[in-house]
């Protein structure tokens, strides 16, 4: 270790030098890194769930619906209708759009003086100039349900136009285009974007505004709090730069790997800076520390280097098990992706602090002694010293906030819809209100029916089931093949019903074979058929549980002919929901279990470990406790919380314990070794634990919901992380030198 | 002086113009002649739809057809369709019997460009169109060998279609390929292969109707067709279909 930090502190250039081609060569590959803002691709691809959704994708011509909704006083005016004509041609010659079903184009079939008419419901040339047949549509169009309610709103001043997207097509690409495109149309009527497509391209938007909007200020919190600690240029430049560098590493090593940045990997950069920075601020300590003793910079690094070693290493170990966690215990790939890189990340910044940190320190002119060393009581000191005579009255807080967040806790509500990511406000929230207000909402659910399609039979267990869906489970604007064959065959023989024998229904067929709105709902051979439906988003988990629960147990009993699998966005969401209750709970347990084994390995007591891993174990209680309380729920980003929390607040622990046993090698008695501790490691913790909070309070800056949460709870968690481990220590060692 | 020289070029550039025109439709007569102008045709066929993956699905109807669009058919296989039939007159009128219910029924309007029974034809692909009387064309390539011809329909021809572009051997003037566009968009390719002389017509035994956007495919394989027998108009009844 000598030699190392001899060899580190005696060649600052060839550190830097080579720290900074790697840095040049890794933001070659950063400037790359591609964003993946697709729900989907956070469960694995070998899921049932996602199977059978991309199932839907390649034989029915894409998986995801997405809408728009056209607003005007009268849509059944001649300028109306015209305007939904372009926008329904231009969707349909974009790229990655497979099928458009709008008021202008979708068919109609009916009887016309005994002739079967499957025909576009308005015919253009009519439609241009005749106000007399709009008006005479008008009637039919709002008295057939097929319309009424799915294409149209029942008070006509709402125009839904469905797309189904290629899911081989890029989707964030194709919403793209549809917005300009449907812009560049200059329509000035309100137009909205609603459903998964486009919810999905705003979070991708969201995602890279957040990358922009949250950098800085995160960055000139972190400046203001290392200033104020420091109170010299290189205390704030050096731990910055080490976050830099770590970041520009880390994301450069997720680009060459090609591993996308998804809503949950865009934190990984304010992780990193909160994380990354706090390893150096020991080194920087340190360094201070052993300037004011008159020693040279050389020595003072390698010093430091040699001093700081073991508590930064065990430090990292301990925040590296808090993210190798969610690698083992996540099922979703975005998590586990998270996990790996914020690891990787954590790795970096910790042989930066060790080598560019004093490095820097070294190269750059600094006074000696750049912070003065405790003539000025620091207030978070004071603090503790208060707590120190009154172990009684912080006992039974402690016990009274466990017991507290004991009971809180089971309360914690859970959500994984996509539409809580977005603030009550935002326009993609009003945009879907529109849709489940007039068209029975913009989730889908669909079942993929398998069975002999070429049997009536079949056929009318789909019914059976379609019935269930709607007058039982609450699904609106359902569509099947179901519906088609029952209109034609009204046509033919004046029976809204399903024909009455499996020849009529193969002559059925026949006139639609080759139709495009046919292949959404039958494939080809005709061995299964789509249900596809509308739930209302924004559903309590609770209820889709309910709702998924209800109707599998209608699918399984009573049908002969058919056997049907559930899938859409409610499936994938209550997956997802149980997939990050599982996380969290594994994550935490496999990180405290670690942890606990770790320190009793490094500092070769049992109890002493048990000492170190108890104030986080607080922390969690009442990290949980305080979610419960202000009904946060726990979702995507904050399920992270639990094993980070471990992974960072241990480090205090960590920190502190070993100061202490140092100042006690040295021969100091309890109280004092505790004051000096304090005064320096608990100083650093003090800095850190702001730094952190700081940086993680940006989060609260971001558009995405989740990250809002999750920046607030964490920085309320180093918070209480950092007082509750230095405290609960200094306390309980109070009581060990009275014992003594 | 000027005046003159500029007055030759015109005329001698219009003339050259005018050559050039002719020599088009001279072409499309001459295409016509060989595939397009029999007075009658009877044929019967299998239709082989094939899908994006690959998997295929087999029909077979015999059809007659008589001029450029009267046409009548009836669906020999699959058993679930057998019987169907399928009249198609002039002024974009179609009739459809369904045997299990025992009805002819008239298909309106969207026929035209509606698939024909599944296939990735349409009715108007199935017509006989003389490119001369329809199209107004224009020779995009040429070599030894082959022309590859632009065909834009004049304003009154009822087509679907924005644009064709064929490609004529010069051996036959039967076109081997033939690709079709939409709003100038490429959409659907016709190839034809294993190509026959019948009486003084050309007739492709295998022809393929490829979709691009979604990758389905119709092969039809021509199994007998006989021209010109004078085949009698009764055939192009209700009558005819129901029975």
């Amino acid at each position: 270790m000598k030699k190392l930090s001899n060899l580190i502190a005696g060649n600052p250039a060839a550190v830097i030098a080579v720290i900074a081609i790697m840095t040049v060569v890794m933001a070659f590959f950063a400037i790359k890194v591609k964003i993946n803002p697709d729900i989907i691709d956070y469960l694995p691809k070998t899921d049932k769930i996602v199977q059978d959704f991309d199932r839907v994708g390649e034989d029915y011509g894409g998986s995801l619906t997405a809408f728009i909704v056209f607003e005007s006083d009268d849509v059944f005016s001649r300028e109306s209708l015209m305007k939904i004509d372009r926008i329904t041609k231009l969707l349909q010659e974009t790229e990655g759009v497979n099928i458009v079903t709008s008021l202008t184009n979708v068919m109609d079939i009916k009887e016309v003086d005994g002739s079967i008419e499957i025909a576009p419901l308005f015919e253009n040339d009519s439609l241009m100039s005749d106000t007399a047949y709009v008006r005479a549509r008008r009637e039919y169009v709002m008295g057939e349900r097929i319309y009424r309610g799915k294409l149209i709103s029942s008070d006509m001043t709402k125009a839904l136009i469905v797309m189904n997207l290629a899911d081989e097509a890029d989707q964030t690409e194709t919403c793209e285009k549809i917005k300009t495109d449907v812009k560049n149309l200059e329509i000035t009527n309100k137009i909205h974007f609603g459903g998964l497509p486009f919810f999905v391209l705003e979070v991708n938007r969201l995602i890279v505004k957040d990358l922009l909007k949250l950098i800085l200020p995160c960055a000139l919190l972190m400046i203001i709090v290392l200033f104020l600690s420091f109170r010299t240029a290189v205390g704030v430049i050096v731990p910055l730069l080490n976050v830099l560098v770590s970041t520009v590493w880390t994301i450069g090593i997720m680009s060459a790997l090609k591993v996308d940045v998804t809503i949950i990997t865009n934190i990984i950069p304010v992780v990193l800076l909160a994380v990354g920075s706090a390893y150096s601020i020991h080194v920087i300590s340190k360094f201070y520390e052993e300037m004011s003793c008159n020693k040279n910079k050389k020595d003072a690094a390698s010093e430091a280097i040699r001093d700081v070693a073991l508590p930064v290493f065990l430090a990292a170990v301990t925040t590296l098990i808090g993210f190798l966690s969610f690698v083992f215990g996540s099922y979703l790939t975005m998590i586990r992706d998270f996990g790996i890189f914020s690891a990787v990340g954590v790795g970096i910044s910790f042989i930066l602090s060790l080598t560019l940190t004093p490095a820097l320190l070294i190269v750059f002119k600094s006074k000696a002694g750049g912070k003065d060393n405790g003539t000025k009581s620091f207030l978070f000191v004071k603090m503790v010293e208060w707590f120190i005579p009154k172990r009684k009255f912080f006992l039974v807080l402690v016990a009274a906030m466990t017991l507290i967040s004991v009971i809180l806790i089971p309360k914690i509500s859970r959500s994984s819809d996509i539409m809580d990511y977005f603030k009550k406000e935002s326009e993609i929230r009003v945009s879907d209100k529109i849709i489940e207000e007039h068209f029975g909402g913009s989730t889908r659910i669909q079942v993929i029916c398998a069975g002999d399609m070429t049997k009536t039979a079949t056929l009318r267990e789909m019914w059976e089931l379609e019935k269930f869906l709607e007058d039982s489970a609450g699904v609106r604007n359902i569509s099947s093949i179901v519906d088609v064959v029952k209109r034609m065959n009204m046509v033919i023989e004046g029976n809204y019903n399903l024909p009455d024998s499996d020849e009529k229904l193969a002559n059925l067929y026949f006139l639609t074979d080759g139709e495009p709105f046919v292949e959404r709902m039958l494939k080809s051979d005709k061995s299964e058929a789509l249900i596809e439906g509308s739930l209302a988003s924004g559903m309590k988990l609770k209820n889709v549980t309910d709702f998924i629960n209800k109707v599998k147990e209608r699918m399984d009993r009573d049908f002969k002919e058919v056997s049907f699998s559930l899938t859409g966005m409610p499936s994938v969401n209550v997956k997802l929901d149980r997939s990050i209750l599982q996380s969290t709970l594994f994550s935490i347990a496999m990180s405290i279990i670690l942890v606990f084994v770790l320190l009793s390995f490094m500092l070769g007591s049992a109890r002493l470990s048990l000492k170190g891993t108890l104030p986080i174990l607080f922390t969690i209680l009442t990290l949980f406790g305080v979610m419960s309380a202000l009904k946060l729920s726990l979702d995507i980003a904050t399920c992270l919380l639990g094993s980070i929390s471990i992974g960072i607040g241990i480090d205090y622990s960590v920190h502190y314990l070993i100061r202490l046993r140092k100042e006690l090698k040295d021969g100091k008695k309890y109280g004092e070794a505790v004051h000096a501790t304090m005064m320096t490691t608990g100083r650093a913790i003090a800095t850190n634990v702001f730094t952190v909070a700081a940086g993680f309070s940006v989060l609260m800056l971001s558009s995405l919901q989740p990250i809002v949460n999750f920046g607030f709870l964490i920085a309320v968690t180093m918070l209480i992380a950092g007082a509750t481990a230095v405290i609960m220590l200094s306390v309980s060692s109070k009581e060990k030198g009275e014992e003594k | 002086m000027k005046k003159i020289v500029y007055a030759v070029t015109i005329a001698l550039l219009t003339s050259l113009f005018c050559y050039a025109n002719e020599n088009v439709s001279e072409l499309l007569k001459r295409i016509d002649s060989v595939s397009n102008s029999p007075k009658d045709q009877k044929m019967s066929m299998k239709l082989i739809l094939i899908d994006k993956d690959n998997s295929e699905s087999e029909r077979e109807i015999v059809m007659m057809q008589k001029g450029a669009d009267k046409r009548v058919g009836k669906f020999l296989s699959p058993k679930d369709q057998k019987g169907i039939g399928f009249l198609s007159l002039p002024g974009n009128v179609l009739h459809i019997y369904l045997p299990a219910y025992k009805k002819v029924k008239n298909i309106a309007s969207h026929a035209k460009n509606g698939s024909f029974a599944g296939t990735d034809f349409t009715y108007e692909d199935m017509e006989m169109t003389e490119f001369s009387k329809n199209y107004e064309g224009k020779i995009l390539s040429e070599n030894d060998s082959i022309y590859v011809i632009e065909l834009i329909p004049e304003k009154k021809s009822e087509t679907s279609y924005s644009k064709i572009v064929i490609t004529v051997p010069k051996e036959t003037y039967f076109p081997v390929m033939m690709e079709f566009y939409e709003k100038d968009k490429h959409v659907k390719t016709l190839e034809r292969k294993s190509i026959e002389k019948v009486k003084s017509y050309y007739v492709a035994r295998e022809m393929t109707m490829t979709t691009l956007k979604s990758g389905h495919k119709t092969k039809m394989l021509l199994e007998s067709v006989e021209y010109d027998t004078n085949i009698s108009d009764d055939f192009f009844t209700d009558r005819y279909l129901k029975e």
